[in-house]
């Protein structure tokens, strides 16, 4: 019973949150108060929650009537479903933790809009919910306010690039929303469900898929490559990323990634028969590795530098989820949520670099480690940390990348693999040095600007990555074990 | 050849960050020649192993001519919205191509 | 398939297919926020054909049904087979009225950032807004 009001708390929570905030908007200090407690009870949340399932309003599993309804399976869910498990608690762990971060820092940064924190938390909502919800619907849903949200979060920059990268946002959300809605209805039409649950066992039950359930697939996959920022939607999503506070842009990176991770999990569960399913993901996510590489290295500015490095990898994690095994799969969501991690530290160093250098152009910045020694070393070890370095993490998830594919048969691939992680670490081992090691430097510092919350937040980063990168088996065997429960 | 192929990017890229750019550069561009030749090769292998040979040797002949391909990829990925609608169309017709035909030949 | 099914579905896919047509042809900004909701208007109208029935009552049970109608589990409505025979499919309703407030708000923020964008740039074309020169 208590554990059944938690679930749909993370969830409810942020929102009552996100209300009450955009309500005490322009009392800076109500909502300063507000958002830090908020945030850590958000945190606390899925820490204290039971594993299990909510039923909301209690409808629970029941007899279908088969010969009435026409449905294909004996037992549905009547009402929506949110399931919360290993997984679902990693994942919501590391987002409001990273939550609580980024709104320390947008405090320090003194954005005390109520509305803009109200938008963090909406997001923070949206994410939870996706990663909960067993009903399609539900989850579409929450894509769609998480888009209005990333943009609002984008728009509050208040510049006219980030006023054009949110309605390049919006535009392709809405064609993507209305794809996967389209793709849901199609699919409501056939089996008449709504439960990914159900609907899994119904599409095995009723054998191989009629043309309409082929487009709805289609369909669904397109929302898919939106909401992951894969290719075609990679520019999109790194321009988002690039015209956001750096701060926000983190936050966006990891939301991106976490729903890459949920919408795959549903997708492969849904049409776990469906073997093109994943080579069409498998060819998406290996042009969005390649390109966004490629983009990164040409880069002058370290924001889209780093914007294109986030799609680079979220293409990784997106071929880990294509090669199609349990073990690929779980190697894939793993690198997920270690990117997550070395990602969030390079951008807050770029919001370090932004308050104090007011520019973050490779060109004109330089002699950095004079004053800020230890966020470069942060930075240095952070891209050791995602170009899978050890005893960093990302090793422990790329490494198991590489295993998987060469497993899968897919040797080249693991190749592809290698080469990404050099790509990545010259791109940003570029830049690394262009703002700390070059001499010279056409702007000045803001000396006043300390950025003690930038260094604790980014010190705290690197050790969970350090620690995640030596024990790598206590986030890793739970991800595989649930993986392998699912038979994805 | 190595020569002209530095002079290309020594032209383009001589204002990105004072010739570090350069070997962003190459690095890129060794990327794009791999993934293409991976690419290549992960179709070609399901065909006989001469045909997998002498495609592969194809392609790579065909890539060290029209390098350096960065420029281009780098133009056909600017923040452009024509562009990227462009590419979305293209997508959800090669998407619904692909599911429709339901070929199993990919696997 | 009945024929206002077929006729809805038509028409749904001619809304889709104008709205794509919109947003990756037309170069006013304006026209290519109408096209997005185009998209989403087709997109309701399968959902409400997918739940159409001839002659369908409203799906409620009323007095008429159930003199005391407290519905806590579904097996009682078995009991009333004219409901179940008569009654058209409930949920897409449910979803299209979501799905038609997540459009207006998608809407709101598009024209929004529309009005900014045309105070900025005195044009609604998207060739001078978004290929013009990128400020740095």
């Amino acid at each position: 019973m208590f554990n059944s009001t938690l679930i749909p708390l993370m969830v409810v929570f942020p929102l009552i949150a996100a209300i009450l905030v955009n309500f005490l908007h322009q009392k800076d200090r109500s909502v300063k108060t507000i958002a830090i407690i908020s945030s850590i009870v958000a945190v606390i949340i899925p820490l204290i929650t039971l594993y299990g399932v909510h039923l909301f309003s209690g409808h629970i599993r029941t007899e279908s009537f088969p010969e009435m309804s026409k449905l294909l399976i004996p037992d549905v869910y009547m009402g929506i479903v949110y399931s919360y498990g290993p997984l679902q608690k990693i994942l919501l762990a590391l987002l409001t933790v990273m939550t609580v971060f980024v709104i320390f820092l947008s405090l320090n940064r003194k954005l005390i809009s109520g509305v803009y924190v109200a938008m963090i938390f909406i997001s923070l909502a949206s994410v939870s919910a996706i990663i909960l919800a067993d009903d399609f619907f539900n989850f579409f849903v929450f894509t769609e306010v998480l888009t209005v949200a990333q943009a609002a979060l984008v728009i509050a920059v208040k510049e006219t690039k980030s006023h054009k990268a949110a309605f390049k946002y919006m535009i392709f959300g809405t064609v993507s929303g209305g794809s996967i809605l389209l793709g849901i209805a199609l699919l409501l039409g056939i089996y008449g469900l709504l439960n990914m649950t159900d609907l899994s066992n119904a599409i095995i039950a009723g054998g191989a898929l009629p043309p309409i359930a082929l487009t709805a697939v289609a369909l669904i996959t397109v929302g898919w490559l939106y909401e992951s920022g894969l290719f075609p939607f990679h520019i999109v999503k790194s321009n988002m990323y690039e015209n956001a506070t750096p701060e926000a842009a983190a936050l966006l990176q990891l939301q991106s990634k976490f729903v890459l991770v949920a919408m795959s999990i549903a997708l492969l569960r849904i049409f776990s028969g469906y073997t093109l399913l994943k080579s069409v993901m498998l060819g998406f996510a290996i042009f969005t590795v390649v390109i966004g590489s490629v983009m990164a290295l040409q880069q002058t500015e370290l924001r889209k530098l780093l914007s294109f490095v986030a799609v680079g990898q979220a293409g990784l994690v997106a071929m880990g989820i294509g090669l199609g095994t349990s073990f690929s799969i779980s190697a894939g969501i793993f690198h997920a949520i270690n990117d997550v991690l070395s990602m969030a530290i390079l951008f807050f160093v770029a919001g370090y670099i932004l308050d104090s250098y007011k520019t973050t152009k490779l060109d004109q910045l330089g002699d950095g480690l004079q004053k800020a020694p230890l966020i470069g070393l942060i930075m240095f070890l952070a891209t050791l940390a995602i170009s899978g370095v050890p005893p960093f993490n990302s090793y422990q998830s790329e490494f198991r990348l590489i295993q998987a594919a060469v497993q899968a048969g897919y040797a080249e691939l693991g190749i592809l693999i290698i080469l990404l992680s050099i790509a990545t670490f010259v791109a940003i081992i570029k830049a690394f040095y262009m703002i700390f090691m070059k001499p010279g430097t056409n702007v000045k510092p803001d000396l006043a600007i300390r950025g003690r919350m930038h260094k604790t937040i980014i010190v705290i980063l690197i050790v969970m990555c350090l620690f995640i990168g030596l024990f790598p088996h206590l986030v890793y065997d739970p991800i595989y074990n649930v993986i392998v429960a699912l038979g994805v | 050849m190595l020569d002209k192929i530095y002079e290309i990017f020594h032209e383009r890229m001589i204002h990105k960050g004072k010739g570090v750019g350069i070997g962003s550069g190459f690095t890129s561009e060794f990327l794009m020649i791999s993934f293409f030749l991976i690419a290549g090769i992960l179709v070609l292998r399901t065909a006989n192993s001469v045909l997998f040979a002498l495609g592969s040797m194809v392609i790579l002949a065909a890539i060290l001519f029209t390098v350096p391909t960065v420029f281009r990829v780098e133009k056909e990925n600017t923040d452009s919205i024509n562009l990227t609608c462009f590419y979305v169309a293209l997508s959800i017709a090669v998407l619904l191509i692909v599911f429709f035909s339901g070929s199993e030949v990919l696997i | 398939m009945e024929p206002f099914q077929v006729g809805a579905f038509l028409t749904a896919g001619v809304l889709v297919l104008t709205g794509l047509w919109a947003i990756i042809m037309m170069d006013n900004m304006l026209k290519k926020v109408i096209g997005a909701n185009l998209v989403g208007d087709g997109v309701n109208l399968v959902l409400i054909g997918i739940g159409y029935r001839p002659g369908g009552l409203v799906p409620e049970v009323t007095h008429h049904f159930h003199a005391s109608a407290v519905p806590s589990t579904f097996s009682h409505f078995l009991a009333f087979n004219e409901f179940a025979e008569l009654a058209s499919y409930p949920l897409p309703f449910a979803l299209v009225l979501t799905n038609i407030v997540i459009g207006a708000s998608t809407l709101s923020v598009m024209l929004a950032l529309s009005v900014v964008l045309y105070h900025k740039y005195n044009t609604l074309s998207v060739q001078k807004i978004f290929e013009g020169m990128e400020e740095d």
